[in-house]
Formats: structure tokens, sequence, C-alpha cells
């Protein structure tokens, strides 16, 4: 079934002219687009704050206006009153819902939880690094249990292990029958969180990927070193035919992608100084490229045709 | 290790389907608390303190005290709506409107909010040159009777005030709003200045145009006078349902464009 169906929308003031979209329930959609391409103003119209574009979403059978109370949303625009404490800023924001007593308290440490922000509970906002403030407003985004969630831009502007962990919290939120959208530029590897995509240009969806075919999308992973002795030259480049090396760079491609663990094991046994590794080509960063030159991009992954109801079943998303 | 699980699961709250929303009450109440923990209140309790403990000190007259109750409510009124409105705006207020049964409840909330905060003001100055002007100090009677007229000014001005910040019209209805106001308040100046411009030969036009203004502008130059001079008779009755009336209509209009217009939480 349907979670959200957007039918030809268009959004005044905004890049959005024509999008046309099915996003199935419980499963993970990824909006990737580049700057400026209006992926925060897609997220804005399915969360009704459109006004009298909001009909053209549904969610379910119902037009999303009246549906509100079951999204939730959390952006990295999103301050939070910087004098509140965590606890009290998530309690405030549960009353709004009509939650009070041993509910509300079951929904604090439940959206608590699965932000992995326990620990901060009686620090002031003020007090809070931009990783924490991000992750309390996605607890803000889920106190009230959402049917659908929505995230912009989850990990931009964070260091490379907190990127880490925020996937993490939103990879455990995807078990829990929650339906989630997620808008990226595609700078993070996020897409192991998705189960399709939508990449959005020109004003409308340009094309779509499935899992499959996010999967299988070209990848390409260079390690830049210092000199590599000829005995660990050898050695790598005998682990597979998608590795080709020179001596001061190795590029992995293909099925050589998942030798990299091995190859820096043997980087660092023979003591060989990584100077970087480079997600050249990284499948979303190439998705975002290509939406510049849409034609180009539909004609390798063309849309999906979109004919099914709304409330139709459509094949849940693939396991992971 | 079994122990610990059934802890966990005996912790770990059931997946409770959403639950409703709640009425905009609760909204007004974390609109309030925020205002006042924010400290942002200090500024309209302050200047009420201020005006009453500088302006109003040792005065005699009570028409002039009261007129400096209705002054400063309106000028209260002006500045709360405009920092609410400012707020109401913030995305993180967005994000709330999401919890909230429809943008209706949401805006009529920031308005009861407003109204709350300003009637707070008014009983501070009130109260604060009970103290500091013993003398000009109205009868108990003619206070009470000056109530309706003062509830219906501010809850009318702050309304209207609403209407002009962008958190509910775009620049166009704003501007419009704006003129509806300015120009028959200021004609008295405006008159004449376009006559000169134009000529003698349209003075009928100016004169009709003041009179048209006149009579708009008369039931609320009426409300205004009885907040000093109150006198409950059926002319007050007749100002006031005609302003409740008017109240309607706006918020009515206000429900309308904040419906229409686009919000940006991102």
């Amino acid at each position: 079934m349907n979670a959200i169906a957007v039918t030809q929308l268009a959004v005044p003031f905004s890049p959005i002219r024509d999008v046309s979209l099915r996003i199935p329930a419980h499963s993970c959609y990824g909006i990737v687009g580049a700057s400026g391409s209006g992926k925060s103003a897609l997220l804005n119209a399915i969360a009704g704050l459109h006004g009298t574009q909001s009909p053209l979403i549904r969610m379910g059978a119902q037009s999303v206006r009246a549906t509100t109370a079951q999204i939730g949303i959390m952006s990295p625009r999103i301050q939070p009153p910087t004098f509140f404490t965590v606890q009290q800023l998530l309690h405030s924001h549960a009353v709004l819902y009509g939650l009070s007593g041993t509910t509300l308290a079951a929904h604090y440490e439940r959206a608590v939880r699965w932000c992995a922000i326990e620990q901060l509970a009686h620090k002031y906002i003020r007090q809070l690094s931009l990783f924490d403030v991000r992750r309390v407003m996605l607890a803000c985004a889920l106190i009230n249990r959402p049917a659908l969630l929505l995230i912009d831009e989850p990990t931009v502007g964070l260091y490379a292990h907190e990127q880490h962990v925020m996937i993490d919290i939103i990879e455990n939120l995807r078990d829990r029958e929650m339906t989630i959208v997620i808008a990226t530029r595609g700078d993070v590897p996020l897409e192991s969180l998705f189960d399709a995509i939508g990449v959005l240009a020109d004003g409308r969806i340009i094309s779509e990927l499935d899992a499959q075919q996010i999967r299988t999308l070209p990848r390409t992973i260079m390690i830049r070193t210092n000199d590599i002795p000829t005995a660990a030259f050898e050695n790598i480049i005998a682990l597979d035919h998608g590795i080709v090396a020179t001596r001061r760079t190795i590029v992995l491609t293909g099925s050589g992608v998942q030798s990299l663990a091995q190859i820096l094991q043997i980087l660092l046994h023979y003591n060989v100084h990584i100077f970087r590794i480079e997600p050249r080509n990284h499948p979303l960063n190439d998705l975002v490229k290509q939406s510049m030159t849409p034609q180009v991009l539909a004609q390798i992954y063309p849309p999906r045709n979109i004919t099914s109801e709304i409330g139709d079943e459509i094949t849940p998303p693939t396991e992971k | 290790m079994q122990q610990r699980l059934r802890t966990i699961l005996a912790a770990t709250p059931t997946d409770a389907p959403p639950t409703m929303p709640t009425s905009m009450w609760q909204l007004v109440q974390c609109i309030l608390m925020e205002y006042m923990q924010s400290q942002r209140i200090l500024i309209e309790w302050a200047s009420a303190i201020a005006v009453a403990a500088i302006l109003i000190r040792d005065g005699t007259n009570t028409h002039t005290m009261m007129a400096t109750w209705s002054l400063y409510s309106i000028l209260a009124a002006l500045y709360t709506t405009s920092v609410l409105a400012d707020v109401a705006e913030q995305p993180f207020q967005m994000q709330r409107l999401l919890a909230i049964q429809s943008r209706r409840a949401y805006i009529s909330a920031y308005l009861i909010a407003a109204n709350v905060i300003v009637i707070s003001s008014y009983i501070i100055i009130v109260i604060v040159s009970f103290l500091t002007a013993p003398l000009a100090r109205p009868t108990l009677e003619l206070f009470a009777a000056s109530l309706p007229s003062m509830l219906v000014l501010i809850s009318v001005v702050t309304t209207l005030m609403l209407m002009l910040t962008p958190l509910v019209a775009n620049t166009t209805q704003r501007i419009v709003v704006l003129l509806l106001i300015t120009i028959p308040l200021s004609w008295n100046i405006l008159g004449p200045a376009i006559q000169r411009v134009i000529g003698t030969e349209y003075s009928a036009l100016i004169a009709a145009c003041a009179t048209i203004w006149g009579l708009l502008l008369w039931p609320s130059l009426h409300l205004y006078t009885t907040t000093i001079t109150p006198q409950i008779d059926r002319m007050m009755i007749v100002v006031i349902v005609f302003h409740l009336i008017l109240l309607a209509v706006i918020m009515r209009q206000i429900i309308h464009w904040f419906n229409k217009k686009s919000l940006a939480i991102a």
C-alpha cells in the first residue's frame, strides 16, 4: 500500500513544477538532487505546509493536511529554543500531541532511546553540539511515533563518524514500520538506506531507481598513498581483476571495491602511508551530477510509470 | 542475560499508533511558557511598569490616566503581535504546526496568546498606576465600565496587527491593509496635500472622501473614547457589537490567507 502519493505537484516560489511519485508504506525513499533543485520544498509540501497544494498529496486514502499529526519532520534548519533542556523540549512537544502521564513518559523514553540521547536529557539545548541538536530534533520528530518521517539532509555538516552514527539511527528506524523519506544531495553514503531513489531535477522526478539498481550502480574508490613496496603491490593487484594500481595510487572498480578491507590491511602491514581515500564517482554524487542533464539520466534510468491507484498493493521493499 | 532482556522488553513501550493531536489550548500554553521562559515578556511588563511609574506618577486626572492605559495597550499589542508572528514563523514552530489539528487552530493559538500577553501588561499598568498615582485612580464602577471596551479594543488591534505581519499575508496584501488603515487616519493631512496637487476643482471629491473615512472611523474612535470616558449605554453596546463582527470578519480573512500561504520549514 502506498504511504504517500503525490500527483502533479507544483509549488509556487520553488523549483517544483510537476512532481508525481508513489512511496510504498514502510519503505525508505531517497529524494536526490542538486542544491536548489527543490528537495526541501518537496518535503515541506509532503508535510502539508504548502497550503492549497496539499490536496495533491495523499497519505493513504486521506489528504495529507488531514494527517499531519502522523508526520514527523527533521531538518538541519530547525533550531530548537536554546533555553529548554532536552527533556523539557521533548515533553512540551509531546504535550501538543495530547500525550500525558505514563503514555508521555513511554513515548519520551522511546524517542530518546531511538535517537541515543539518554545522556543529554538534562542538558540545555545551547550546551549541545550540532550533532546532538540534530539527534534531539529527530527525537522531536519521533515523539509521536509518526507513520511518515521526513528527513532533510540528515548528515550535512556532521563529522564522518557522526554521519555514520546518524545513518545507524535512521537504519534502526527503518525496521520500525515507519515510512521514511530522506532528501539528500548525495554527499554521503546514504544509499544503503534507500529502497528507492527519485532523482529531482528540472522541477520533477526525472528518474527513479529501485533497490537493485542502487546496488548495481558503478562505483570507484581511489586510494592515494606514498610509494607502495613491490611485494605489497603484487599482493594487491592479485586480489581482484577490478583493482588497478600504480606505485602511488590504487583504484578499485566493480567487484574490486569488496577488497578494500584487505588492501588496507596489506598497506598497513607494509607501513604504507595512506594520504586519502576518495569515493569518487560515488553513486549518489553520480546521480546528482547527471541530474544536471536530466535527458541523459532519463535515458539511462527511465522513470517508472505511475499507474497504480492509491491503496494498491505494491510489492514490499526487499528486507536488508 | 534473560533477566536483562526481560527488563528491557518491559521498559519498552508498545508501538502505539499515532495519537490524535490535542486542542489549540495546549499550544497556547506552550507559547506563553516559551514567551516567559525566553524572557521576552519582560519587555511588555517592564514597559508597563515604566509607563505607570514615569508617565502616570503623581497624576491627578483620571481620564488622562485611562487614556495612557489605552494608548499603552495599543502599542503593546503592536509590539507583541510582531514578535509572536516572528516566533510563529520559525521552522521549529512550523514543526509544531504538524502537531496541531489545523492551521486555523495554529493561528488562533498565536492570536489568543498575543491577547493574553497584552492583557497581562494592561493589568500590570493598572495595578502599578493605582500605586503611583492614587489621586487619579478611577472609581471601581468607572473602571469596570471601561473594561468591555478595553478588551474589545485590544482584541481588534491585536488581530489587525497580525494581519500586517508576513506570517499570514503576502507583501501586496499587507500593503493594502496598511493603506486601508493609514489613509483614513491621516486624511486630515493627505486630503489637503492631494488637493494642492490636483487643484481645487476636485475639492468635493476630497470632502466626500473625508466624510466616508469619517463614517468608517467613527465606530473605532468611539470605542477608543469609551475606554477613556466609559458610559454604558445603547451606543456603547452597538459599537462593541460592531467591533465583534469586525473581529470575526478579520479573523476569517486571516485564516483564509494563512491557509493559502506557503510555509517553509526547511
